[in-house]
């Protein structure tokens, strides 16, 4: 974990080098930016209306005139999936923002105040951590009923007790070092410490984690979706074409393969990156 | 050790109380009225009333949390509205199914992922390691529930040589849910072992073990992993609780007849009560796995139970 005060140019250069030098991370960076593009851009890019069904052409195999091909109704499944792509990644980005700064509040406070607060805050976050992967989700979301926001309140309630375990540690290994004692020392209030001195040092290991993060809520996204505790339907999201296109599974496998093929591509750039940005920090974060 | 145990245990205490207390509150977050839901439209004002005083929703929130974790505690989970059974009888059906699919992941898990991982170790910087890296990350991106259907589709239609749905057949049935459960965490175990085995062969005697002779596979199977052990425990128990998780779409792909499935019915039908039964009973699994983890580390290092 970085432990030296962040604004040194000549450590952020040292760190976006290292970043360079790391192919897999540089390929994971450019694919996503193009995921990016192409989800924003998705109006002009997209060669159909992802929702117009064309009922003649149902479950037409790819190539001809649906590139990726189209799905039970008609639909271009090219289209579906670029427009799918603004769901994805505005789960990933929202979901894994609101855990972060929620997590980063809490971890922030328990472990600069310390005491019954430091306790109790850690206390809620251990009974947040017991439960396994995807079921407070889906019990959240099953109770509020499913839609896009839900969703993401959903996978940031997961995601926040991590965060919030990670700020803690940095902040406590930080109280001790000898600049922020030092600064204590000189006069600095703890407000003006922890905003001067503890947040910006971190930004690393929160960076890293957050990449982490937003990889596996747009999974979790996908996951929900298919559940059908996502976006619904008609919306274009991943995991509602996969969904959908289960039951044609032996006939018209493209239905289920081009939207997974997105979303495993997508993830997998986004761990790439994350990895990248792990050694370009040297952060150890074992276990994520 | 006793001291350390009966802490660790004291410990599960609050954690069980507070998973019943988030599942309460989640559940009482519930837009509408669930007893309307629950007696469909056709249901009278009075009929209505009834079911709310019976089920004790016209009481304060702290009264029915009450009220319920006094249920839980007896194992009454209240009653299905879809089949009027009780949910914790559903469950028990269910369960065994779900526990040997996680059995089965693991030991795949285990078998898969330690030996990559090592090898990946020792063969750091060669195209070995590297392939064996790519493949973890690309195991580690892949949707389960995607990888599943894909699995369906060519062992089962292509190449029809393997069941793809519930388990009559066997020891075959488990195939391709297994596989399909264990791949992202074999792909986490074989990261981790890379790293913890790198860590170690870092280390002092590790160079004094080669020093004095030994084989170089003696010091990386007998040595290195030995040491690397107690953080792969840790998180192949951690495993365990996930696998009952990602249980919930391995089993909606695969008709599994397990608890996740249960609980994929339950969602569809808004049977409440079994959803958060389940979830209870899953989150408890969780919490009771990793408890034994800490204490099978405390008794393997006895550096944490004098701390």
């Amino acid at each position: 974990m970085t432990t030296q005060p962040a604004r040194s140019s000549w450590r952020n250069n040292r760190t976006l080098r290292r970043f360079l030098r790391n192919p897999a991370g540089v390929i994971g960076l450019t694919f996503l930016v193009v995921v990016v593009l192409a989800a924003i851009f998705a109006p002009y890019l997209a060669p159909f209306d992802p929702y117009q069904q064309h009922l003649p052409d149902r479950r037409a195999a790819p190539g001809g005139t649906y590139l990726l091909g189209a799905d039970e109704f008609g639909r271009d499944i090219l289209s579906r999936i670029l427009y799918g792509a603004r769901v994805a990644l505005r789960t990933g980005v929202v979901s894994t923002l609101i855990g972060l700064v929620a997590g980063a509040f809490f971890g922030t406070i328990a472990g600069f105040i310390g005491g019954w607060i430091d306790d109790l805050i850690m206390r809620v976050m251990d009974v947040l951590l017991a439960f396994p992967y995807l079921l407070l989700a889906i019990a959240i979301v099953s109770a509020l009923g499913p839609s896009e926001f839900n969703t993401q309140l959903a996978i940031a309630v997961w995601t926040l007790p991590s965060f919030a375990r990670l700020i803690r540690g940095t902040v406590l290994s930080l109280r001790e070092k000898e600049y922020v004692e030092a600064a204590g020392a000189l006069g600095a209030r703890s407000g003006g410490i922890l905003l001067r001195h503890v947040v910006p040092n971190t930004f690393s290991p929160l960076l890293v984690y957050g990449a982490v993060f937003t990889a596996r809520a747009i999974m979790l996204e996908a996951a929900l979706s298919f559940l059908g505790l996502g976006a619904q339907p008609p919306i274009a999201s991943w995991g509602n074409m996969i969904s959908e296109g289960r039951n044609y599974l032996r006939l018209a496998p493209h239905i289920i393969t081009m939207p997974g093929i997105a979303l495993a591509l997508t993830v997998l750039a986004v761990n790439l990156l994350a990895d990248a940005l792990r050694d370009a920090f040297d952060t150890r974060t074992n276990g994520v | 050790m006793y001291a350390y145990v009966i802490r660790r245990l004291l410990w599960a205490i609050p954690v069980l109380i507070g998973i019943t207390f988030t599942i309460h509150t989640v559940l009482s977050l519930t837009p509408g009225d669930p007893v309307r839901i629950m007696l469909g439209e056709t249901a009278t004002e009075a009929q209505i009333e009834a079911a709310r005083a019976e089920i004790g929703l016209d009481r304060p929130f702290l009264e029915r949390y009450g009220f319920y974790l006094a249920n839980v505690v007896r194992g009454d989970l209240g009653e299905s509205y879809r089949n009027k059974r009780a949910v914790a009888e559903e469950i028990r059906d269910a369960l065994p199914a779900t526990a040997q699919l996680a059995v089965a992941a693991l030991v795949l898990i285990v078998l898969l992922g330690i030996p990559s991982g090592v090898m990946s170790a020792v063969y750091r910087g060669t195209w070995l390691d590297a392939t064996l890296n790519i493949l973890s990350l690309v195991g580690l991106s892949m949707p389960v529930f995607w990888i599943g259907l894909l699995l369906i589709y060519f062992f089962g239609f292509t190449w029809p040589v393997l069941p793809i749905g519930g388990m009559r057949d066997g020891l075959a049935s488990f195939v391709l849910p297994a596989f399909t459960l264990a791949l992202n965490s074999y792909a986490m175990i074989s990261r981790l072992t890379r790293s913890e085995v790198l860590e170690t062969l870092g280390e002092d005697y590790i160079r004094t073990a080669r020093a004095k002779g030994l084989g170089f596979n003696v010091v990386v199977w007998r040595h290195a992993l030995k040491a690397s052990f107690i953080p792969i425990i840790t998180v192949i128990g951690l495993q365990f609780g996930l696998l009952m998780g990602g249980a919930v779409l391995t089993e909606t792909v695969f008709s599994w007849p397990g608890i996740g499935r249960l609980m994929v019915d339950a969602i569809m039908t808004r049977d409440l009560l079994v959803v958060q039964g389940a979830v209870l009973v899953l989150a408890i699994i969780f919490v009771t796995v990793n408890l034994a983890v800490d204490l099978i580390y405390a008794f393997l290092d006895p550096r944490i139970r004098f701390a």
